[in-house]
């Protein structure tokens, strides 16, 4: 990994992708392996990227898409359910429509 | 795989999944109940997850939990906290599972992924378990035959996807 000096030259305050202001601050703790939890969320936000029916999502009412697109994003449903205004089943259908996977 | 208790807590998130799984019954093998707080079933309405989770509430396999103002209490610290923290943030069906866990002792059954790091990244003395850990646990317990064929069979029925660490693991102990 290249040094804190090293980074902050590449992305001037505030402009670091949210991986590396996650690795950042993940550095700020011990004795667990935040790297493993970073490189997690990554791994898992790809696969719904990758594996997503965008086609499908592109033709989704507002709500619908941004609730989806939050929820590729992050992989929290809870929330997604919320900005669709569905109940978290009710999301999980329209999940599985849009071939979302489900990545912990 | 940290050891389990014989009680579990079940969030949403794992719910909607599993109950995709024809061999969804196995958890009923695993744990002699399954708790189920009101603010989970709140936001189960459709079949499969509704209709499954009231037949094993009627059997008495599930129970539901209703949050006292301790567990709401803890469940709001829990939120707090994650927030300062470098993983996703735990909402409140999770923070409810998570305080509960804390509390009783229970397995917390989730697919959130703040949920789900929370012992490592908050210190939380907890056992938390994806549907990951539960079909592995019922291939340790001789319930499932073919492990990775297991995992496939979830990953399809459910549209659930296992990370490549989990599969290095699961093919680590078939080989062993």
């Amino acid at each position: 990994m290249r040094n804190l000096r090293e980074r902050n030259a590449a992305h001037p305050a505030g402009a670091a992708p949210r991986t590396e202001k996650l690795y950042l601050a993940a550095r700020a703790f011990n004795g667990v392996s935040v790297e493993e939890v970073v490189e997690a969320l990554e791994e898992a936000r790809k696969l719904r990227r990758e594996r997503a029916d965008w086609e499908f999502i592109e033709k989704l009412p507002p709500k619908l898409k941004a609730a989806l697109k939050y929820y590729i994003e992050t992989g929290d449903i809870y929330v997604a359910s919320r900005i669709a205004g569905l109940t978290v089943d009710e999301f999980n259908e329209l999940r599985v429509k849009a071939r979302v996977p489900s990545v912990t | 795989m940290s050891r389990a208790s014989r009680e579990a807590v079940a969030d949403t998130s794992f719910l909607v999944d599993w109950t995709r799984y024809s061999r969804r019954d196995l958890l009923l093998e695993l744990f002699e109940v399954v708790h189920v707080p009101e603010s989970v079933l709140r936001e189960l309405k459709l079949p499969p997850a509704v209709d499954w989770v009231a037949e094993r509430l009627a059997s008495g396999a599930f129970a539901l939990f209703t949050e006292t103002p301790e567990i709401e209490g803890e469940a709001r610290r829990l939120m707090a906290l994650s927030r300062g923290r470098p993983l996703k943030r735990v909402d409140y069906p999770e923070a409810v599972c998570l305080a509960a866990g804390l509390r009783f002792g229970y397995t917390v059954l989730t697919e959130n992924g703040g949920a789900y790091f929370a012992p490592r990244v908050l210190g939380l003395n907890v056992t938390v378990w994806r549907a990951f850990e539960v079909i592995v646990e019922a291939w340790q317990r001789g319930l499932v035959e073919d492990l990775v064929g297991e995992l496939r069979r979830y990953e399809e029925e459910a549209l659930h996807l296992f990370r490549r660490r989990d599969w290095e693991h699961a093919w680590r102990l078939t080989r062993s």
